[in-house]
């Protein structure tokens, strides 16, 4: 390889590393920054948002409340009920199996659209389950804090979203 | 994934198999780590080589 | 050991004791790792949530951990390389991003594998899954750079700089889950009220990231080594061999 060509590969790479770098730092600014300034809503920010949010797609993290589950395995229909614990409640439709960590008192975080604001109801797009960081061996319930653990890192900053 | 018969029954544990996932990830990484290391390795050893050639005593002077 | 060998090492100020301690101390590690290993699928308990999927964690939190650490040492020799000027540190910021972007793309993929059982989803744009991925982004871009850039003053100072700047976003990573809202969960073993796995757990865990730390630093040794021969092949035959 002559002098003049291995100059010429280098400052293509030179200009390609620089490139990529601004690029990625652009790109990736723009998907955190873009439609939602917050990786997900909860409930009752969502409700209070309601009429901004209509049309898009956002993502809406509560808790399964239990009781609400249905599910129609021959046309993979998902019906449930998920909220704040305090009261702000939405209700998710959803097409396709659930995750397998998927149950009532789960944590899941759900990316759709709100098609009706009172009561707020979502259609799932993509249903994805949040669980706690808490790992015990089979039957260390008694000391198991998992659902604290959840409520706390789903419900942070609770009503800061704007 | 698999559709589930009843997803009521669920009480949190694995219904889909867990064992493809872990020697899925398990297998990754032997893979990149050897494969590296192998790589780096055999590198060293080329090189290691030609220094050798240059450096023996009958080897011209010019290179 | 031939003649040969013999001035090989000599010329480099390599003795022949570094290649006995990069091929013990290599032994030794993934002895331990391969017990580590061992001990992830076949020995710890599987999990009361998460049942037997959650021992990719054996794999996945060391992996990260140890790509931190290897960021940590790449802005060490870029400080060092630019008090020093010496080109030497080059040669092992570049090991280290080899070795660092190793890791953080085994941490992706493990994650991602991880993932997809658990949450639902191979990935996501969350805080924590983001800013690595950006990390892999950096890594990348330090070696196109670095091998793009003719020796001299100016590769030190642009290298060094990039290797400091990179280990900005580690902190980022490691706090995003803590300051923002992310799917992935919060930390597991440094958090106030003490650690949220079991303890025989926990111990694996432990000897995971060390293991898993060392052995990326074995890697940078190995690889830093052999980046030291083509230099030296560099300066007396004045071709690039690497």
């Amino acid at each position: 390889m002559t002098n003049r060509s291995r100059n010429r590969k280098n400052s293509l790479k030179w200009w390609l590393g620089a490139a990529v770098i601004g690029a990625a730092i652009v790109a990736i600014l723009s998907v955190q920054l873009g439609n939602n300034a917050v990786y997900f809503y909860t409930p009752d920010e969502a409700v209070a948002k309601a009429a901004d949010l209509a049309g898009k797609t956002v993502r809406v993290g509560g808790m399964v409340t239990p009781g609400t589950v249905v599910w129609h395995a021959s046309d993979l229909d998902l019906k449930f009920t998920m909220s704040d614990l305090k009261g702000h409640e939405i209700a998710v439709q959803h097409h396709g199996a659930p995750p397998d960590m998927f149950k009532e008192g789960q944590g899941v975080v759900v990316e759709g659209m709100i098609v009706a604001a009172q009561p707020l109801q979502m259609n799932s797009r993509k249903l994805m389950v949040k669980h706690s960081e808490e790992y015990k061996k089979p039957g260390d319930h008694n000391q198991s804090i998992d659902k604290a653990l959840l409520e706390k890192s789903i419900f942070k900053d609770q009503g800061a979203a704007q | 994934m698999n559709a589930m018969n009843n997803i009521n029954d669920l009480n949190g544990m694995m219904a889909v198999n867990a064992w493809p996932f872990i020697l899925a990830a398990y297998g990754a990484g032997f893979v990149l780590i050897a494969g590296y290391a192998a790589w780096a390795w055999h590198e060293r050893r080329r090189l290691q080589k030609i220094l050798a050639v240059l450096r023996a005593p009958s080897a011209g002077k010019s290179i | 050991m031939t003649q040969n060998t013999a001035q090989i090492n000599m010329t480099q100020n390599i003795s022949p004791k570094t290649s006995r301690n990069i091929t013990l101390s290599g032994i030794a590690l993934w002895a331990c790792l391969l017990a580590v290993w061992g001990a992830a699928i076949a020995v710890v308990p599987a999990d009361a949530n998460q049942g037997e999927v959650y021992r990719i964690i054996y794999l996945h939190v060391p992996s990260a951990i140890a790509a931190f650490s290897a960021s940590f040492f790449l802005a060490l020799a870029g400080a060092l390389a630019l008090w020093t000027r010496d080109e030497k540190f080059l040669t092992w910021q570049r090991a280290l991003a080899e070795a660092g972007l190793l890791m953080t793309v085994l941490a992706l993929v493990t994650g991602s594998i991880w993932g997809k059982p658990t949450w639902g989803t191979w990935w996501t744009w969350d805080a924590r899954l983001t800013t690595t991925f950006l990390l892999a982004i950096l890594l990348a871009s330090y070696l196109m750079l670095h091998s793009a850039l003719p020796s001299g003053r100016q590769r030190i100072a642009v290298c060094s700089g990039l290797g400091i700047l990179i280990f900005a976003d580690v902190p980022i990573i490691y706090k995003s889950v803590t300051w923002w809202r992310t799917l992935h969960q919060p930390p597991t073993i440094i958090r106030s009220g003490g650690s949220t796995m079991a303890p025989e757990m926990l111990a694996v865990l432990i000897a995971g990231i060390v293991t898993m730390v060392l052995m990326t630093l074995w890697l940078a040794w190995l690889r830093a080594d052999s980046l030291e021969l083509g230099r030296e092949l560099e300066s007396q035959t004045g071709a690039a061999l690497t």
